[in-house]
């Protein structure tokens, strides 16, 4: 009744009759069946070229779409099953399974019935709508909840096949109980974590703003508000600033402004021996903070100070400069981050915040300036001061490419002498004129580069490539690399990568 | 101590140094002057022999003052290795008594399996040495240690699968994001010289099973510890370490008038500001400078005798492989730093083991014979601790189809071996046993933890006193369960 079996022709050769579920093949595919006109169903192949490429990988990924058909594909070519539907309809229906009642209700409905073809067809059409759309946009999880209550359970020593006691959803016993009126679920937890009578929430918040601004918390312990963390420094100025900041909405820019404002914020950073004695930590807060910038920070600071930063804003991760064999070296072979694929182009100047995050090998130029491996929730980042941070400054080509930018930027001011340039690059990086100590050794060390350079040209002209972008063009190569340098020797100052 | 005092002491030399505790090593200021710049002397043991590790001085007189670290990734199989069970020939193909199983859980891919038949080694197992230890044909050279070492039969786990066993026998704890032992290492004792880092990692290449569970740098991160313990990767393909070649046309020169402009900038800044951060910054931006010569001299194997290749193997030649990087440890290991582990994957024989197995065994063997030899005779064995071995065992029973050539082993956490020499460890020991299917051990039982806590030990730490507040707790290597020091086997 539906005729010879179908042919699932692969690469000339390869023969499929029984499509059942997901296949994968890298080959192109074809679709046949003496009833149905020819359809072909599009491979969907990534992208396969390796920067780092030993191996092609080309990742078998094929989805089979046979929207034109008039009959269910699965029903070609499986003489079986028209005879068993044939079978299945003699049968009284009382000796029918349920199994075989579906059998025969979507056969008869995807068949027979021409009302539910048409609506079959126009669903196909939208579905592809929908999936055009789907696919077009950024994927997003969000959680609801279920119908029933969650539950977990007490481990025994740990062992997760060794279930104990049932723990319902509720806050943790020190902190009180739950309003029996609020839902057992994550709505109830957000009311309690702002209601008026619960001031954890925003002790805890105001204080890692503080840390953020200050460096340390009122609170030094952020992490830890409990028996074993330590008690604030200024108790009631964290209760104040708590109070306000939930009284005006937890508006965290209005909060940041108010504390950006105070004189205490704004005092020098110097140490002054006596009060060093007195506070070596600053906890008193007796002048402002100075600590040395994270990670993230000195990246996107470097850009912006170059004048290379590209400040759009969202869409997916980018992958900038990155040592060859990072990922290689601990990837999982089939994995389809083995290789890091260096983007081009803007993505290498998008803020820090958009760099590709593989969890198994982190960036290195993120996580040698203390960025957390992102395995588990960190409040407070150590801030360590190692011979690995002033390789990364002094020679990852996404620093010293920032460097030569500073230099270009220089150069595109015109009329300056070189002193001039060098002043103006200071004054990029610091917004403020360079202290005249400063800018006489700068300009010392100018004059060294440059002699070097001149006995050397080919040294001068090959660093000013350095990077992807193209250097400016310039008769004077000297002159740009010596400048470079010194816009990597002021990119590699303490006060440059430290909050004064 | 005296904060005002504290703050004038910074102004000398010793004292910051001693202080501060930051970075993995500690530049002498006086190098800074422009001239004065060759890589200072190594700083001598034997007077100095606690760097700037956070504990001050050791628990206990150390025994071992420098270890490498050899992990095979993906589970060795004991049963074709090191434990010896002749009673299986005779049941080949016969199931698994369920007395022996009894119940205990294992990996979805193989509890699905109808039957669990027996696969006995298809390797000879022969007796070395004075110890009389077995050890089997795919291991000539490492049988001919067996009186350098103490073999451990009665290695367990708890974990089955490759990603938490492995996190676990590293960082003490399934759960990612601990620090792991070598910085742990770093963080308690410091470092031992003044241009290398403080603890490296080496990753192999490896000829068996291509297919290789996936490495993390969390293995050898720091977790919440300064990041500065975590370890540095010494890698053999790009920069020996990081970031380590100054840019195209930077010639040393010119990067060391760079420097020289930074850090008159730097010390004025110190004057200005007077964090001592800063002061530790100069001294950092010299030690980098520094390595920007050692390592490369470090990784130039050409001053390396022939006769010292051949004791490492042929493959000891080509960079990146297992044999080359033990030789590499051995460098790092006389040039001060304090431990070096390094990595090779491929050992995950879920099927056709008599094809993978051979080859894993070949990468190995010659070169951890080729590492004890060659710090035995230079006298550093004594003194550096070797650890050999992986994240857990393998089964009995095949995994797959069973034939009398070929045949696959499942994950088994309850019973493994792994070996140590060196760092006071007694040699010639076997130590522990397991039942005649090397499915659970009889004696002597060695957790991970206890392997870590012994480690520990012969560094002169009481893993119960090396800890870090994190997340309200006090972290430690062992965790909050019990260890016990494996005394059968130290000296």
């Amino acid at each position: 009744m539906l005729g010879a079996p179908n042919r699932l022709t692969i690469d000339g050769d390869l023969v499929i009759d029984n499509l059942q579920g997901d296949f994968a093949t890298t080959a192109e595919l074809l679709v046949t069946h003496p009833q149905v006109k020819m359809g072909t169903a599009k491979e969907e192949e990534e992208e396969s070229e390796q920067s780092e490429g030993k191996e092609k990988v080309v990742p078998p990924a094929l989805r089979l779409a046979f929207y034109d058909s008039v009959v269910p594909f699965y029903l070609f070519g499986h003489q079986q099953q028209v005879k068993k539907l044939e079978e299945i309809y003699t049968q009284s229906e009382a000796d029918r399974s349920k199994r075989d009642e579906n059998t025969l209700r979507n056969y008869y409905f995807e068949v027979v019935d021409p009302l539910y073809r048409d609506e079959q067809r126009a669903h196909v059409v939208l579905e592809n709508k929908y999936q055009y759309v789907y696919d077009q946009a950024t994927i997003s999880l969000i959680m609801k909840e279920r119908e029933e209550a969650a539950m977990a359970h007490i481990l025994n020593r740990g062992e997760y096949d060794k279930k104990g006691e049932e723990v319902p959803a509720a806050i943790p016993a020190i902190l009180g109980q739950l309003d029996p009126d609020l839902p057992r679920n994550r709505l109830g937890l957000a009311r309690w974590l702002v209601d008026d009578q619960n001031p954890l929430t925003a002790r805890v918040t105001v204080n890692r703003v503080w840390q953020t601004l200050f460096g340390t918390g009122l609170v030094a312990t952020a992490g830890d508000f409990g028996l074993m963390g330590e008690n604030p420094s200024h108790p009631e100025l964290l209760d104040w600033l708590a109070v306000d900041f939930r009284e005006n909405g937890w508006d965290l820019k209005a909060l940041i402004k108010e504390i950006v404002s105070t004189e205490t914020y704004q005092q020098d950073s110097k140490i002054d021996a006596a009060e060093y004695a007195i506070d070596s930590a600053n906890r008193f807060l007796a002048r402002g903070p100075r600590y040395r910038l994270d990670a993230e920070v000195i990246r996107d600071q470097a850009l912006f100070v170059s004048g290379t930063l590209v400040d759009q804003r969202g869409g997916p991760p980018v992958k900038p400069y990155q040592p060859v064999g990072i990922w290689n070296a601990v990837a999982y072979s089939g994995s389809n981050t083995r290789f890091y694929r260096q983007d081009e182009g803007d993505a290498l100047y998008r803020r820090s915040l958009y760099t590709f995050w593989k969890r198994t090998a982190p960036p290195p130029n993120m996580t040698i300036f203390d960025a957390p491996s992102r395995e588990n929730c960190t409040v407070s980042r150590e801030r360590t001061n190692t011979p690995l941070q002033a390789l990364i400054l002094m020679n990852d080509p996404q620093f010293f490419e920032a460097a030569r930018m500073l230099a270009q930027r220089s150069l595109e001011v015109t009329d300056l002498s070189v002193d001039g340039r060098i002043g103006a690059m200071y004054r990029y990086a610091f917004g403020r004129a360079a202290p005249a100590t400063h800018g006489k050794i700068l300009s010392e060390s100018y004059h060294k580069f440059e002699s070097a350079f001149r006995q050397n040209p080919d040294d001068a002209a090959k660093l000013v490539h350095t990077g992807d972008s193209t250097p400016l063009e310039t008769t004077d190569v000297v002159n740009f690399a010596s400048l470079t340098m010194v816009a990597s020797q002021i990119m590699n100052l303490d006060n440059f990568i430290n909050k004064n | 101590m005296d904060p005002l005092q504290n703050f004038i002491n910074l102004e000398t030399r010793r004292q910051f140094l001693g202080n501060v505790a930051k970075g993995f090593g500690w530049a002498a200021l006086s190098t800074l002057g422009a001239k004065a710049i060759s890589a200072s002397p190594l700083f001598d043991p034997a007077t100095n022999p606690l760097g700037n590790g956070m504990l001050g001085a050791t628990h206990f007189a150390p025994k071992a003052k420098r270890g490498i670290y050899l992990f095979m990734s993906g589970a060795p199989s004991q049963l074709d290795m090191f434990d010896y069970k002749p009673a299986m020939k005779d049941r080949f193909n016969a199931d698994l008594p369920e007395s022996i199983r009894n119940g205990q859980r294992l990996t979805t891919m193989t509890s699905g399996q109808a039957r669990f038949p027996i696969a006995p080694t298809i390797y000879d197992f022969k007796q070395y040495g004075k110890s009389g230890a077995w050890v089997s044909e795919l291991l000539p050279n490492t049988a001919k240690l067996v009186d350098d070492i103490a073999i451990i039969k009665s290695m367990w786990t708890e974990a089955i699968n490759h990603d938490p066993a492995i996190t676990y026998i590293q960082t003490g704890n399934q759960i990612p994001g601990r620090p792991s032992l070598g910085a742990w290492l770093s963080y308690g004792l410091g470092s031992l010289n003044d241009n290398l880092p403080t603890f490296v990692v080496l990753n192999s290449s490896w000829t068996g099973r291509q297919e290789a569970q996936a490495l993390f740098t969390r293995l050898w991160g720091a977790g919440p510890l300064p990041s500065q313990h975590q370890g540095v990767a010494l890698r053999s393909d790009g920069d020996p370490v990081l970031y380590l070649s100054n840019p195209h046309g930077v010639s040393s020169d010119v990067r060391r008038m760079m420097l020289d402009g930074v850090n008159e900038i730097n010390q004025d800044l110190y004057h200005e500001f007077g964090d001592p951060e800063t002061h530790a910054r100069i001294s950092q931006y010299e030690m980098a400078f520094r390595m920007q010569s050692s390592v490369p001299e470090l990784t130039d194997l050409s001053d390396e005798p022939d006769y010292i290749f051949d004791l490492y193997g042929p493959d000891s030649r080509v960079p990146g492989t297992f044999a080359y990087n033990c030789l590499m440890s051995r460098r790092l290991a006389e040039k001060g730093v304090r431990f070096s582990q390094i990595f090779h994957r491929g050992w995950d024989q879920h099927g056709a083991l008599p094809k993978d197995l051979p080859n894993q065994c070949r990468d190995v063997d010659r070169a951890c014979y080729g590492l004890i030899t060659d710090l035995k005779q230079r006298g550093m064995y004594d003194d550096t601790l070797v650890v050999w071995g992986g994240e857990f065992g393998r089964t009995i029973y095949c995994q797959g189809e069973l034939t009398r050539a070929n045949y696959g082993r499942d994950h088994h956490p309850r019973c493994y071996t792994m070996w140590m020499g060196g760092g006071g460890v007694k040699p010639g020991v076997v130590y522990g046993e397991t039942d005649d299917f090397s499915y659970n051990i009889t004696r002597d039982p060695v957790h991970i933890r206890d392997l870590n806590a012994t480690i520990l030990n012969q560094f002169g730490i009481d893993h119960q006193r090396l800890n870090f507040k994190h997340q309200g707790l006090d972290l430690k290597l062992t965790g909050v369960e019990e260890a016990h020091l494996v005394k059968g086997i130290l000296a």
